[in-house]
């Protein structure tokens, strides 16, 4: 409870909510242009954060993540063009709203789902985030290792279509992670004699590189001069707030299956969404007014996808396994603060995480709150030409990573890992797997060596409790998913966060 | 085999790039101590056996399914100005080092305008300046961070 009040007291101070504030506004905007959403977001918000308090820093990362997913659905009822892929199924109906003259209702429908998706998901977050601690109380470093491990074969397993590329990407991403100097014996690896590698890539330039000036890259490829057109806005905002209370079990059912699937390492709200949708399309009265503007067919993936964020959350701060590309970059963030995931972050700075649970209910209520007063306006940011949005993102890449550590050989290091990333998109590669291989690396070599030690040698020391045993066994059946949807099923599509 | 979509040329010669990083990371751990180089080791010899697995597969589904007489349209783009905004990227780092972040910047984002065909050609050196300016004092002045000056010693 002392935890509880000290974190209450961190994120109701003014600092807080003029982060808070501002992080909400910009990834408003972000969120609306499709090409940016929450991960280059808050890739380009890391250089900001390294400036401000743990707290604050999570708080801004939080922010962006709820408002960004909730920006992403403005323009997909507007234009017809998701701003981020956790939107994609809200153009079914979102759209033919919009040309009934109900773009009003449409858009108040996505902000109140997105409002309740958002503070439901934060509740489960709690709640699930602590039981799922008092198995962590459990692990020892055979087990962290194995969980490390199987995080990363679900991460792997989940980008259908591309295992093998997945486990070469990921084994690139590990291997940059042994840059530098080695945790048990302190010899320098792949340093070549220079004092920048000696304490190993910094997260910054790899997250950078690999996910914002990748997609940096890819925007480049877009063929519009602009993203979109405006489009107008008519019809009762109102009628279109109050619509998730009259649809409640459609509402309750898409937060609960967006917070599941958010939990689910690797499966984000792209999935989520498309999920939420077709339930409500299989279980509606009505099934065929879907796709011809069904309120609850905005509905649904617009409470789903904002769920998804706490689902997310759970192991993220619980067990350190990001599952996608933004848990990813919030667990950058952390690291960055030196606040390590699991039973440490609840025990040493539990206050921090009580702030960040209640900046979570305070951001969506400020989404709430900015959306209302700035849909509108939100739609016409889409008209800016993305020739002037190219430069300008590029060079705040650059500036942000050579913020942190003061060194050009960081903005180097970006442009590399930025045409490696970009590599890695073109060709099916999933950058997310090389990433989350970069930060899973270290937890993996330095506990499988603390495991062996503890053992004097022997490889029993990694399975010394049925915990471990079952975490083997789960490692195993999600590569062998891998390699079943890899090998034996036809007609996937590759997951993107 | 998986049957993903058809592969581009380009993919064979992406394994072999990615097959020759690896093959550097498992050179390289040769000269390690015994206990340091197990997890380079280890992992770079698994990627290289992956590589080689991803090249006979796309290999083999090139020869079956044969390439398309036209090149996809993804890759008609890349050959336009994403070589030259990759090279100016790629500049950028030696450009902050010898004439410091003011004049790199504004350089940078001028050229950047430029190459993406921004519509307002007038407008191009304002917004540039409009955008080093305001970076410069965001990061210089309130994140108190020592932009690199340069050799000219400008910033």
């Amino acid at each position: 409870m002392d935890m509880f009040l000290q974190g209450l007291q961190m994120a109701l101070t003014p600092e807080a909510l003029i982060v808070i504030v501002a992080g909400a506004v910009v990834a408003l905007i972000t969120g609306a242009l499709p090409g940016m959403g929450a991960g280059l977001t808050m890739a380009l918000a890391i250089p900001l954060t390294f400036y401000m308090s743990p707290s604050l820093s999570l708080m801004l990362m939080g922010a962006i993540y709820t408002t960004c997913v909730y920006g992403g659905g403005i323009t997909a009822i507007l234009m017809e063009v998701p701003g981020t892929s956790g939107s994609a199924a809200t153009c079914l109906d979102g759209y033919p709203m919009s040309k009934q003259g109900k773009a009003g209702t449409a858009l108040g429908i996505s902000l109140s789902a997105s409002t309740l998706g958002a503070l439901a998901s934060t509740l489960l977050l709690m709640i699930f985030a602590n039981l799922l601690l008092s198995i962590v109380l459990l692990f020892g470093p055979a087990e962290y290792f194995w969980t490390a491990l199987m995080g990363l074969t679900i991460i792997v397993s989940v980008s259908q279509g591309a295992f093998l590329k997945g486990l070469i990407a990921a084994s690139i991403g590990f291997l940059l992670s042994t840059v530098g100097m080695d945790p048990i014996t302190g010899a320098s690896r792949y340093t070549f004699g220079t004092l920048y590698l000696q304490d190993g890539l910094d997260i910054i330039p790899v997250l950078l590189g690999m996910f914002a000036m990748s997609q940096v890259l890819n925007l480049v490829e877009k063929k519009q001069a602009t993203i979109s057109e405006t489009g107008k806005i008519s019809g009762s905002v109102l009628e279109g707030l109050l619509a998730p209370f009259r649809y409640l079990r459609t509402t309750v059912r898409s937060i609960i299956l967006g917070f599941v699937i958010g939990a689910l390492p690797g499966v984000g709200y792209s999935v989520s969404n498309w999920i939420a949708y077709g339930m409500a399309k299989q279980t509606s009265s009505h099934p065929e007014t879907f796709g011809h503007g069904d309120p609850e067919g905005v509905l649904a993936p617009e409470a789903a996808n904002n769920a998804t964020v706490g689902g997310a959350l759970v192991p993220t701060l619980v067990l350190g396994i990001p599952g996608g590309e933004t848990t990813a970059i919030l667990l950058g963030s952390m690291l960055l603060h030196g606040l390590t995931p699991g039973l440490d972050l609840y025990t040493k700075n539990g206050p921090i995480v009580y702030a960040f649970y209640i900046s979570l209910i305070v951001s969506s209520l400020v989404m709430f709150l900015l959306g209302f007063i700035a849909m509108r306006h939100v739609a016409r940011l889409t008209t800016v030409p993305l020739s002037l949005l190219i430069p300008i993102i590029a060079i705040l890449i650059f500036t942000g990573a050579f913020s942190i550590n003061y060194n050009i050989m960081d903005v180097v290091m970006v442009v590399v890992l930025g045409l490696m990333g970009y590599g890695f998109r073109t060709f099916g590669y999933p950058p997310v797997c090389a990433v989350l291989a970069f930060i899973l690396g270290p937890i993996l070599e330095k506990n499988f060596n603390r495991a062996m030690i503890l053992s004097q040698g022997t490889l029993l020391g990694l399975v010394p409790s049925p915990l471990s045993w079952a975490l083997v066994v789960l490692t195993i059946v999600f590569l062998g998913y891998g390699i079943y949807t890899e090998y034996f099923r036809a007609g996937r599509k590759p997951i993107k966060d | 085999m998986p049957k993903s979509a058809k592969p581009h040329p380009g993919q064979l010669w992406f394994t072999i790039f990615l097959g020759m990083v690896l093959l550097c990371f498992f050179l390289g751990s040769l000269g390690f101590s015994s206990r340091a180089r197990l997890t380079p080791m280890l992992v770079s010899g698994f990627g290289i056996v992956l590589c080689i697995t991803e090249f006979i597969n796309t290999y083999i589904k090139l020869k079956k399914e044969g390439v398309n007489g036209q090149p996809s349209e993804r890759f008609i783009k890349i050959g336009g100005k994403l070589p030259q905004l990759v090279g100016l990227f790629a500049v950028y780092p030696l450009l902050l080092w010898m004439a410091g972040y003011l004049i790199a910047t504004f350089v940078e984002c001028m050229l950047g305008l430029m190459l993406t065909s921004y519509p307002v050609k007038k407008w191009i050196p304002i917004i540039s300046a409009i955008v080093t300016i305001v970076l410069y004092i965001t990061f210089k002045q309130f994140l108190l961070v020592p932009l690199p000056s340069g050799l000219l010693g400008i910033g």
